[in-house]
């Protein structure tokens, strides 16, 4: 396997509130390699914002390293750094500055980076513009102008403009019509194949790990309770949390309800109670042994599919959860 | 799309109320009067020292449309060279207290944390102490003049736009446009006047022309109680408290002067209201 293209290890992040601490991300290993699609999933709360905010460099690790091609980013990020990582975010009515011009959007990263000369910058837009499937003469307008689509096309156009490597997409798609949805996911789909780029999803949208990302990694209160391909993973899921993660997705009929998991997965707990010691997800968990209370569950499995749980789910007999998405 | 389109479109929007152009009218004349004050005032002489006893405390005629004061001048060409004061005055002050408030408010919202904290509670000690004592307290240090009294009303004014600007920019500190910029690695001036300071705009400039007029106000107050431009520079409101030791006899040196300065403080309110409709649906 060639050298990944970005590298986290033992990532920890803790924020002082007040006189309490929140532990956002208590020790994440993470690689992603060139080209490849990766989602991170997770309930709010799992600590999946976080870990893309200390890729993007909003936020300082507490503890760990990210590591982006071989580069340790460390301290200050250097120009040449920050353009290797693009961002779309999730909320595209946000986005755009209301008070700008399409154009100055994304002229604003090709400025900061020199990218071109400032004579050949509104050709370098339009092109921009139409690569992700926008008209050139756009550039004029402002944001209230363009629709939602329109809009995260123009964050994407605006993500690219300084040629990066990795793509950070926070819930690119969830605040879009249905309809809308497909199209920035075809176009996610077409720029990664045009331009070789390399995907970081944070999404809580299952059908859209299955459409776009090659691997998936669950996060539960900061930590990684299973990873794996997404056909392993959504087919027969090992963590008792990601079979609930999945058993939770809408179905329609009774021959659907009858795959899912058959132990009391809808269960309400208290999710509020937090676990200091071992398995974060133990409060919550019909299946928690005495050990699970003992020390946090390392990943453990083959290498193609992870899972930190000491008293997992077997491989499914059943129809996967895989097959039931499909089927919707 | 050509570039003077949203420009008219934004003209329609302001002129559908017809009272804001009213108001832009009145600005237009008496921004006309202020610069060409030597041509269209009948008496340009009469701004300065003049002395003509001959003529002193007549009443509004077809000689001196708006009467003389008690030395003999035309009151009508004092207004008008009034004006000039008023505004430059407005002008001045308004800049001076936008410049720091701005800044003030964006840096405090923008960095956050101590900066933020000693920012504004100065601010909020500043915004403690009404406007004209403030404004008395400075100016007593010494000798009255125009210069020292447009100092003293920027300080006592640039707190409320500092709270302004601060409010504003404190709601999009996090919006995803400010991260994208961060992100980028746009540096925090960038940010600041760059994505931050556009979206302050249609704020700032209303209030600015709401302020035109209470600064107008309080200037005239302060040359009210003899703190403002010294005599013989034409000042409304030194016009005004001049004029009040004649009531009601002499009638008309206060009551034109006071209109004067209802006129300007008006027209800018005026416009200020059909700025805050234009600057409502864009924002």
């Amino acid at each position: 396997m060639s050298e990944p293209l970005l590298q986290i290890r033992e990532a920890a992040k803790t924020f002082h509130v007040g006189s309490s601490e929140v532990k956002a991300l208590k020790g994440v290993n993470l690689s992603v390699g060139k080209g490849e699609t990766v989602a991170i999933v997770g309930e709010s709360g799992s600590g999946k914002t976080t870990l893309a905010n200390l890729i993007l460099g909003i936020e300082k690790p507490s503890a760990g390293e990210i590591v982006l091609a071989g580069r340790p980013l460390s301290g200050r990020r250097s120009k040449a750094d920050r353009r290797q990582i693009g961002l779309v975010q999730q909320n595209p009515y946000s986005t755009l500055n209301p008070r700008k011009s399409i154009g100055q959007a994304i002229g604003l990263p090709l400025s900061v980076h020199n990218v071109c000369r400032r004579s050949e910058r509104r050709r370098r837009i339009g092109e921009l513009l139409e690569k992700v499937g926008l008209h050139p003469e756009l550039q004029d307008r402002r944001p209230l102008a363009l629709s939602g689509g329109q809009r995260q096309r123009v964050a994407i156009a605006r993500a690219l403009a300084t040629d990066p490597e990795l793509l950070v997409l926070d819930e690119p798609t969830s605040s879009l019509d249905v309809s809308v949805q497909a199209h920035i996911l075809r176009l996610l789909k077409d720029l990664q194949e045009e331009l070789g780029l390399t995907y970081l999803f944070i999404t809580h949208d299952l059908s859209v790990v299955r459409v776009l990302a090659s691997r998936v990694i669950v996060m539960y209160r900061g930590l990684v309770v299973e990873e794996g391909a997404v056909a392993d993973v959504f087919s027969g899921p090992r963590h008792r949390y990601t079979q609930q993660l999945l058993a939770s997705i809408p179905t329609v009929s009774a021959e659907d309800d009858r795959l899912k998991p058959d132990w009391s997965w809808e269960a309400d707990v208290d999710s509020t109670e937090v676990a200091e010691e071992g398995c974060p997800f133990r409060p919550r968990c019909p299946f928690a042994l005495p050990a699970c209370a003992a020390g946090t569950p390392v990943l453990a499995g083959p290498k193609h599919h992870l899972h930190a749980c000491l008293n997992p789910g077997g491989a499914p007999t059943r129809k996967s959860s895989l097959e039931l998405l499909a089927g919707q | 799309m050509s570039k003077a389109d949203p420009r008219w479109r934004g003209w329609r929007r302001f002129a559908r109320n017809r009272l804001s152009v009213f108001g832009a009218a009145l600005i237009a004349l008496v921004l006309f009067c202020a610069l060409f004050a030597p041509y269209v005032a009948p008496y340009p002489e009469h701004a300065g020292v003049v002395v003509n006893f001959a003529d002193a405390n007549k009443p509004p005629s077809a000689k001196y449309w708006l009467g003389t004061d008690s030395v003999g001048r035309d009151v009508l060409s004092r207004i008008i060279f009034g004006f000039r004061n008023s505004l430059m005055l407005g002008a001045v002050v308004v800049s001076l207290a936008i410049s720091l408030g701005t800044i003030v408010g964006l840096v405090a919202a923008y960095l956050g944390g101590k900066v933020e904290s000693v920012l504004m509670r100065v601010t909020d000690i500043f915004l403690a102490i009404p406007s004209l004592v403030l404004a008395m307290a400075i100016l007593g240090i010494s000798q009255p003049s125009q210069m020292l009294a447009m100092i003293a009303m920027a300080v006592a004014w640039w707190p409320w736009h500092a709270r302004l600007v601060y409010g504003i920019v404190r709601s999009l500190r996090h919006e995803g446009f400010v991260t994208a910029a961060e992100v980028v690695g746009a540096s925090p001036l960038k940010v600041m006047f760059g994505e931050l300071l556009p979206n302050c705009a249609p704020n700032l400039l209303t209030k600015a022309s709401l302020d035109m007029g209470f600064v107008i106000l309080l200037g005239a107050s302060l040359s009210f109680l003899g703190m403002g431009a010294p005599p013989p520079t034409p000042d409304l409101g030194t016009m005004v408290s001049e004029g009040s030791q004649y009531l009601p006899d002499l009638w008309w040196l206060s009551i034109t002067a006071g209109l004067a300065i209802f006129v300007i403080v008006l027209g800018f309110n005026l416009v200020a209201d059909g700025l805050r409709d234009l600057f409502d649906i864009v924002g």
